[in-house]
C-alpha cells in the first residue's frame, strides 16, 4: 500500500518507470479476471491495454479513495462490462489462448494447472454474467460485495445471492464434468 | 485433483501471464499516453500560474494603479496647450481665405459690428448698426468702389473709393489691397 502510494507520486510527476512498475506488478492478476469474464484471451489482452492506457493518460487526476490493485480492478470490470453491453465481444474460446500460459514455473504443474484453468473457466462461462462477474471480482479480484454491489448498482444483499447461487451452479457444473 | 469441492480456493489461485508481445504494446502505448498528459498538465500548470497571479488581489490592485497613471499622464499631457508660436499663427492666417469679424458690447449678445472679408472675392462687407439703423458697406476693392445700404431703404448708393479714404473698421483693409 505504502509502495503503491510512492508509485502513485512518482507517476503524478510523469515518471515512467512507476508507470512500468504498477504495470508488472498488477497485469496478470488483471488478465487474469478479464480473460475469466470474457472467456476470450484476445479480447482480455484488450481490455488490460485499454485500462493501462487510460490510467496513464489520467495518470495526473487518479486519487486513490481505495488501493491501487482495487482502483485497477474496477477499471478491468467497467470496461468489461462496456464490451458486454455493446455486445461486441467476439466469444472465442480459451483454446486460443494456448499463449497465455500458467505461471507456476513447474512445468507438470502448469499443465494440470492449464487444465483446472479450462474446466473452471468454461464452468464459469456457464453462469449468467453478473453471477460471473460477482465471483470473479470477490475471489481474484479481491473486491468487497458492497464494492461490486456499487459496481453493478445493485444492494449488497443481490451482490452476496448472486455469489451464493453461483458458486452453486458452478459446483454443479464441475460435478457434472466430473462425471463424465 | 477435485477441485468442485473447493472452487473458491482454486478461482483466487487462478493465474495467467501476459505475452511479452503484449507487454510492449502496452507500455508503449501507456508511456505515450503518460507523456501526452506530462506535457499538457506542464502546460496547464504555466497557464494556473498566470490565473493565480491575476487572481492574487495585490496584482489586481497594483495592475488597476498603473492603468490609472497611464491614463492620467495621457489626459493630463493632451490637456496641456502647446506654447503658442507665433510663425504657426501666421501659417494659419496665410492660408485663411475668408473671414467673419464680429464686434460684441460687453452686455449684449447682438454684434454691433460684423465684418466679412474675402480674400477670393476681393471685397468685404460691413454691417454696422448706429441709432437702431442697421446699415451695410460693400468694398468692392478691385474696381474701387463703395455700395451704401440701409436696411429701411430700398436705395443703394455707390461711390468711388480713393486711396486716402479712410475707412472704420477696415484696419484689415491694406492687406485686401495689396493681394
Amino acid at each position: 500500500m505504502l509502495e503503491d502510494k510512492h508509485l502513485i507520486s512518482e507517476l503524478h510527476r510523469g515518471n515512467r518507470y512507476a508507470l512500468r512498475q504498477i504495470y508488472i506488478k498488477y497485469k496478470d492478476d488483471l488478465l487474469t479476471i478479464a480473460a475469466s469474464m470474457l472467456h476470450d484471451a484476445v479480447t482480455a489482452e484488450d481490455v488490460l491495454h485499454d485500462v493501462f492506457v487510460s490510467f496513464a493518460a489520467g495518470a495526473g487526476k487518479i486519487k486513490l479513495k481505495v488501493n491501487l490493485r482495487n482502483y485497477l480492478v474496477v477499471g478491468v470490470a467497467n470496461r468489461v462490462r462496456d464490451i458486454y453491453r455493446k455486445k461486441k465481444h467476439p466469444t472465442v474460446s480459451l483454446e486460443q489462448a494456448g499463449q497465455i500460459s500458467s505461471n507456476s514455473g513447474n512445468p507438470v504443474q502448469s499443465a494440470v494447472f492449464g487444465e483446472e484453468y479450462r474446466l473452471l473457466t468454461d464452468a464459469l462461462f456457464q453462469l449468467p454474467f453478473e453471477q460471473r462477474e460477482t465471483i470473479i471480482l470477490h475471489l481474484k479480484g479481491g473486491l468487497k460485495f458492497r464494492e461490486i454491489a456499487r459496481i453493478q448498482g445493485i444492494s449488497t444483499s443481490t451482490v452476496q445471492g448472486r455469489y451464493r447461487y453461483g458458486i452453486e451452479k458452478l459446483r454443479k457444473i464441475l460435478d457434472r464434468e466430473r462425471r463424465k | 485433483m477435485n477441485f468442485a469441492d473447493d472452487i473458491e480456493r482454486t478461482i483466487e489461485k487462478l493465474h495467467i501471464s501476459t505475452r511479452q508481445q503484449t507487454d510492449d504494446r502496452i507500455l508503449e502505448d501507456a508511456d505515450a499516453a503518460l507523456e501526452k498528459t506530462s506535457k499538457r498538465r506542464l502546460q496547464q500548470s504555466e497557464e494556473n500560474i498566470w490565473q493565480r497571479l491575476l487572481r492574487n488581489k495585490i496584482v489586481q490592485y497594483t495592475a488597476v494603479a498603473a492603468l490609472f497613471i497611464v491614463i492620467s499622464a495621457m489626459f493630463f499631457k493632451s490637456l496641456s496647450p502647446k506654447p503658442a508660436d507665433s510663425s504657426r499663427i501666421d501659417a494659419a492666417l496665410k492660408k485663411t481665405g475668408n473671414v467673419c469679424i464680429s464686434k460684441f458690447h460687453a452686455d449684449s449678445t447682438e454684434p454691433y459690428e460684423q465684418v466679412w472679408s474675402s480674400l477670393t472675392l476681393k471685397v468685404r462687407l460691413v454691417r454696422t448698426i448706429e441709432n437702431n439703423r442697421v446699415q451695410f458697406t460693400l468694398f468692392d476693392i478691385p474696381n474701387k468702389a463703395r455700395m451704401l445700404a440701409y436696411s429701411s431703404k430700398d436705395s443703394v448708393m455707390t461711390e468711388p473709393v480713393n486711396d486716402k479714404m479712410t475707412w472704420s473698421s477696415s484696419k484689415c483693409l491694406p492687406s485686401l489691397k495689396n493681394q
